[in-house]
């Protein structure tokens, strides 16, 4: 059973693409195998994220898994892909049922009892989903502010993987955040989003 | 206007108004300058300072500069952009890879992390010169390629260089033949090519004790940043509505937008034979006279703005 996750990976500064692909085998002995040129933080976030699943309350399937992060010859690094490879597994174990992450893309590092931890990166991963056309992105809350910067997309922020899960499946309802209204003196508020007024009180 | 931009205020830099006056240039024209000084003459706290009379980031260049923080998680958590220029002073100690960026992953280095800010580098003799050679493309087109097997890596590094430097190995002027024959030689150390590359330079002697302990505060931060902008501005409108600023101006533009009177040309032709001042630092003398028109509202370029400028090559004059 196989799932794709949209996620990036960084040239320099400059965000590229990257698609998590997730192949869960019918049987097999279980092994987990990760291709795609990954450094020592992402060969270790298959142990990150087994026990964010299993933690999580998801059934983590006993069968040979490979993960590939493409394109296979740009090296990836960090635990950034945490995410969208547990997102790509519980799509591969039918956990999420619906198509909604399609339209999204994902980056985060998860701790063992699921909860996720802020990543490197994430201005350049809204710029990409602005360049790309998606819907938004999926972070993690301390990253959120970051990805508000760029204009255009959604902004879903989340701390848990249970909330991503809740979120793709529809039953948890999660508010997405629109860009920070920021004027020319850089006096930047939150707003809701379907209004950007500028800052009120601004000091001269 | 915003909160304070910078650690320091000018105000609080006793005396040193004319140290104060060429970073006042430096900022308009976006020039990289050199004080030269024995210790504790407050060249490091004019450095801190500086980010406080720079205009304010455009939104653009704070994207620019949040992208680059955010490759390495160094943006405030909580924060949507970086808004305050950068300020990084590298110890001399720092390798190349840390100044330049590289690595087997590549990362921004120093000069990338300063990029619309400052790069200060304190006792700048004291850098090896493996280290301020790699200064010179960054100088020059405003970023770095780091290449690698698989290709290379593009990090922006637009900055302007402050550089700081004590004019005798001790710390203090020279008072007989013996110490100005090592003054020479430690002057020597510093590349020629990446002194050219510095428009102004600026002496920052001792500061008289009345001046020190005198009531009045010097010149503020926030008037020099209003002539500063001001004089942004009028780059802004001669350069079509970029961001460019004089500094980067070619020999065409400056024959085009920076054409010099009779007698301004005529005293620049002399201070090129007498100080032997080479084809790029003439390039450099009439950039500088460009700002300083600028920051006086002029468009055209007098005598006395070249005869200022002309000071400011105080390096070449004494190798």
């Amino acid at each position: 059973m196989l799932a794709q996750v949209h996620s990036f990976v960084l040239q320099g500064i400059d965000p590229l693409s990257c698609e998590v692909e997730v192949d869960v085998a019918e049987s097999g002995f279980p092994k987990t195998t990760i291709v795609g040129l990954p450094d020592a933080a992402v060969k270790e976030s298959v142990e990150r994220v087994r026990s964010a699943i299993v933690n999580s309350g998801y059934p983590f399937p006993m069968a040979r898994l490979l993960v590939n992060l493409a394109p296979a010859d740009i090296r990836k690094e960090g635990p950034v892909y945490d995410l969208p490879i547990a997102v790509g597994l519980l799509l591969a174990a039918q956990v999420i049922q619906t198509p909604r992450h399609k339209q999204l893309l994902f980056a985060g590092e998860l701790a063992l009892d699921g909860r996720l931890r802020p990543v490197n990166g994430v201005i350049n991963l809204a710029i990409l989903a602005k360049r790309l056309g998606v819907e938004g992105v999926v972070v993690p809350t301390d990253n959120a502010e970051e990805a508000r910067a760029v204009d255009g997309i959604e902004v879903y922020p989340m701390d848990a993987l249970s909330s991503v899960v809740g979120f793709l499946n529809g039953t948890h309802e999660v508010e997405a955040l629109g860009p920070v209204s920021i004027d020319h003196e850089f006096c930047s508020k939150p707003t809701p989003r379907s209004t950007s007024p500028r800052c009120a009180g601004k000091r001269r | 206007m915003q909160q304070a931009h910078a650690a320091i205020d000018f105000a609080e830099v006793r005396g040193q108004e004319a140290v104060k006056r060429a970073l006042t240039i430096a900022a308009a024209g976006g020039h990289n300058l050199m004080m030269i000084g024995p210790a504790g003459t407050g060249k490091s706290m004019c450095a801190k300072a500086l980010p406080g009379i720079l205009p304010p980031l455009s939104r653009d260049e704070a994207l620019e500069v949040t992208r680059i923080y955010s490759a390495i998680g160094q943006v405030p958590k909580g924060q949507s952009l970086m808004t305050a220029r950068p300020v990084r002073s590298p110890h001399h100690t720092a390798s190349p890879v840390a100044v330049v960026g590289g690595g087997t992953i590549p990362r921004p280095g120093e000069v990338s992390l300063a990029h619309h800010g400052v790069l200060f580098l304190d006792e700048m003799p004291e850098f090896p010169r493996a280290v301020l050679e790699t200064l010179r493309q960054p100088l020059e087109d405003g970023d770095v390629t780091i290449a690698r097997a698989q290709g290379s890596i593009r990090f922006p590094a637009r900055f302007m260089l402050v550089a700081a430097m004590n004019p005798t190995p001790k710390g203090s002027k020279p008072t007989d033949e013996v110490s100005q024959r090592a003054m020479d030689k430690y002057m020597a150390k510093i590349s020629g090519p990446l002194i050219d590359r510095v428009d102004i330079h600026v002496e920052v002697p001792p500061v008289p004790y009345q001046q020190l302990t005198g009531q009045k505060n010097g010149t503020d931060s926030a008037t020099l940043r209003a002539k500063v902008i001001e004089a942004r501005q009028r780059q802004a409108e001669r350069n079509g509505g970029t961001l460019k600023t004089n500094r980067v101006l070619s020999g065409r533009e400056l024959d085009e937008f920076a054409p010099l009177d009779p007698q301004a040309k005529e005293l620049l032709r002399q201070a090129m034979g007498e100080l032997g001042l080479s084809a790029r630092a003439y390039d450099k003398v009439r950039r500088v006279a460009r700002t300083i028109a600028d920051l006086e509202g002029l468009d055209d370029i007098n005598v006395a703005h070249v005869g200022e400028a002309i000071q400011y090559r105080l390096l070449d004059r004494q190798t």
